[in-house]
């Protein structure tokens, strides 16, 4: 082997274990992690389009996209400034933003940090800034698809309309793992309680 | 390689004529026919190793995309730490098949399929696990991971396919609005940009004689682009950029011409006309003169202060480009009208730029004087491509006056039809005035055309 091979083949062993960080590091983050995350329950409405990269997905809709908060808080967010939403677990057991929170240490030790982009925060008040009336929101999850398998990706959509628009004591909801950084992962879509796929193969049959 | 076997099979055709003739002789006229009918063969032989090489790889496609098919069909059934296994299986095969290339110093081929296929397995892996974990990254960060870790993989290998392949995600990420906002996706585009220069210049300069061609495409895609949108950008545009492109790749042709590339081995030629007509298209059909640098309604943040930089440092360097041409060309004695003209040009938009000016087309007139200078070097020279080259530019620009003016429709009509047929007949007349005169003397010498 020339020296010039040699050198190309420490470089390419370098670029692999660069390669492999990536993934590595993603892994260990999701399923090692010091501190131990924890799983929230966000209530959902759903359609269903596709992504080229990755395939089927559920597009999902959250109750909890409108809030109104505390005035003495800024009008809109700078898109460069990162926000935290505070999550904390209402009593019906599904999670709830209580407060929009610039850095990480600001979060409360009660609740919980959901990291979103600032451009996913937009002032809904036709009023100017008011500290009485509070300010209102729109915000935008960063969870708001659900990957399935293309062919239970219609079989979900009616699935998930039928519990929406039929009885009204079924919940639709998505888990979500989020870490004590404000990352997530989304573990899985709850139809009632059970898992989506559970609900698709009983229907099935 | 086709023109090759065309000419070769047209000169050994010749070679009877020849000897009858009394040029050559008998035994030459047969070493010369030994000497190329073996180099058809071998062209054959190659050719023939093109095509199975393709089937190869078709077949090889083909049997990959049922297998992913197949663990597609059953995805959801796999635990989750199989399906990491299988997400890591396709780059785990492109590390093996790099280090076999590598350890055994493979030939080419084998190096653009190692770089390929580690490339793309990694980026199967992290969009396979983002979909195992749900993760919702952005787009532009995946598609920077991937160029991050692609470009060293294009050095490593010298792999041109993969060139091609990073020029075309480049700009996947340059498209992507992001960047007016956030400081650190400008960067990463820039660094991604400007790391891949090296590899480019190394080429263009040192490459092999495709390498060199591949580049030189490569080059213009990416001036272009990078012009286009970071010029685009909160900074300004103006049309100084692009007609100083066109400009700098009009010299960088006429070199290559001098040096006896032309056709799709010297491309720049091509590039800067299209793009010099194009901003005589558009200058002519936009009334609003942007100005060179419009820093008047700015909010000085830290993007906006990195743009301008950028865009200050990348006019300098092709400004400093563009001098230097001019200089070799000057030293070299083979300046002309028409460099001189690009030089008006490039002036022209520059102090319309610098001094706003609303009125004043001057680089404009320069673009329609380059136009007849073409036009006038293509009757010289007796190139109906120089000659039509140089129409096309005066009719595309009394077009656009015409039709950006306040005539009346039938008036337009008018204008339209006999531009047409001037134009119809000029090529008609000239192509008969070109064939006669080489029929008069057909040895009769010809400068180099541009």
């Amino acid at each position: 082997m020339s020296k010039a091979t040699k050198i190309r083949l420490v470089c390419y062993l370098v670029v692999l274990a660069g390669i492999l960080a990536h993934p590595f590091h993603t892994i260990w983050k999701y399923e090692f992690s010091d501190i131990p995350s924890r799983e929230f329950l966000f209530e959902c409405a759903m359609r269903d389009p596709y992504d080229i990269m990755r395939g089927r997905y559920v597009q999902l809709s959250f109750d909890q996209e409108n809030i109104t908060l505390p005035g003495n808080r800024p009008a809109n967010y700078h898109r460069s400034l990162e926000v935290y939403a505070v999550l904390k677990e209402g009593e019906d057991g599904f999670a709830k933003i209580v407060d929009l929170v610039t850095a990480r240490n600001e979060v409360p030790q009660d609740g919980w940090p959901l990291r979103i982009s600032s451009d996913a925060v937009w002032n809904t008040n036709w009023q100017p800034n008011d500290e009485n009336k509070g300010i209102s929101y729109r915000v935008r999850f960063p969870f708001e698809r659900y990957y399935v398998n293309e062919k239970l990706a219609p079989q979900a959509e009616k699935v998930i309309s039928g519990a929406l628009l039929g009885n009204a004591s079924q919940k639709v909801a998505l888990k979500v793992r989020i870490l004590a950084g404000g990352e997530f992962a989304v573990e899985d879509l709850l139809v009632d309680g059970r898992p989506l796929r559970e609900v698709i193969a009983e229907t099935a049959e | 390689m086709s023109f090759q076997r065309k000419w070769i099979r047209a000169f050994l055709a010749e070679l009877p004529k020849l000897r009858d003739s009394g040029v050559i002789d008998e035994a030459t006229e047969g070493r010369l026919r030994n000497h190329y009918e073996s180099q058809l063969t071998v062209q054959k032989d190659s050719a023939q190793r093109i095509f199975q090489l393709s089937l190869a790889i078709l077949g090889a496609v083909l049997i990959g995309g049922g297998i992913i098919l197949l663990f597609n069909y059953n995805w959801e059934m796999l635990p989750k730490c199989v399906r990491i296994l299988v997400s890591a299986l396709p780059l785990v095969a492109g590390a093996a098949l790099s280090l076999y290339t590598l350890v055994h110093e493979k030939s080419a081929v084998w190096q653009e399929v190692s770089a390929i296929w580690t490339a793309v397995g990694g980026a199967v892996l992290i969009a396979l696990l983002s979909q195992i974990y749900q993760i919702h990254g952005q787009f532009f960060d995946y598609i920077a991971l991937v160029l991050a870790f692609t470009l060293p993989l294009v050095y490593i290998f010298d792999s041109k396919g993969l060139a091609i392949l990073y020029q075309a995600f480049l700009f996947g990420l340059f498209s992507h609005n992001y960047w007016h906002v956030v400081p650190g996706v400008l960067l990463t585009q820039i660094l991604l940009s400007l790391a891949f220069l090296p590899w480019l210049i190394w080429k263009l300069r040192c490459g092999t004689s495709a390498g060199r061609v591949l580049a030189r495409y490569l080059v213009i895609v990416m001036l272009i682009y990078q012009s286009l949108v970071i010029g685009c950008s909160e900074v300004n545009l103006g049309e100084f950029f692009l007609v100083l492109l066109g400009c700098v790749f009009t010299l960088l042709a006429m070199r290559l011409a001098e040096q006896g590339d032309h056709g799709f081995r010297n491309p720049w030629g091509s590039a800067a006309y299209l793009l010099l007509l194009g901003v005589l298209v558009v200058g002519n059909c936009i009334d609003e003169r942007l100005g060179l640098i419009n820093l008047g309604h700015h909010e000085w943040t830290p993007v906006v202060i990195l743009s301008i930089g950028y865009y200050v440092a990348w006019l300098i360097a092709l400004g400093a480009l563009a001098v230097w041409q001019f200089y070799c060309s000057w030293r070299n004695k083979t300046l002309h009208g028409e460099k001189i003209v690009l030089g008006a040009i490039a002036l022209g938009v520059l102090l319309e730029g610098l001094l706003n000016l609303e009125s004043i087309y001057l680089y404009m007139l320069a673009l329609v004087a380059w136009g007849v200078v073409k036009l006038w070097r293509g009757v010289r020279l007796r190139s109906i491509r120089l000659f039509n080259s140089g129409l096309v530019i005066i009719v595309v620009f009394m077009f656009c006056r015409f039709v950006s003016s306040d005539f009346g429709l039938l008036e337009r009509a008018a204008g339209f039809i006999v531009t047409g047929i001037a134009f119809l007949v000029a090529n008609v007349l000239f192509s008969r005035t070109c064939r006669r005169a080489q029929t008069d003397n057909p040895l009769a010498g010809k400068e180099v055309e541009q």
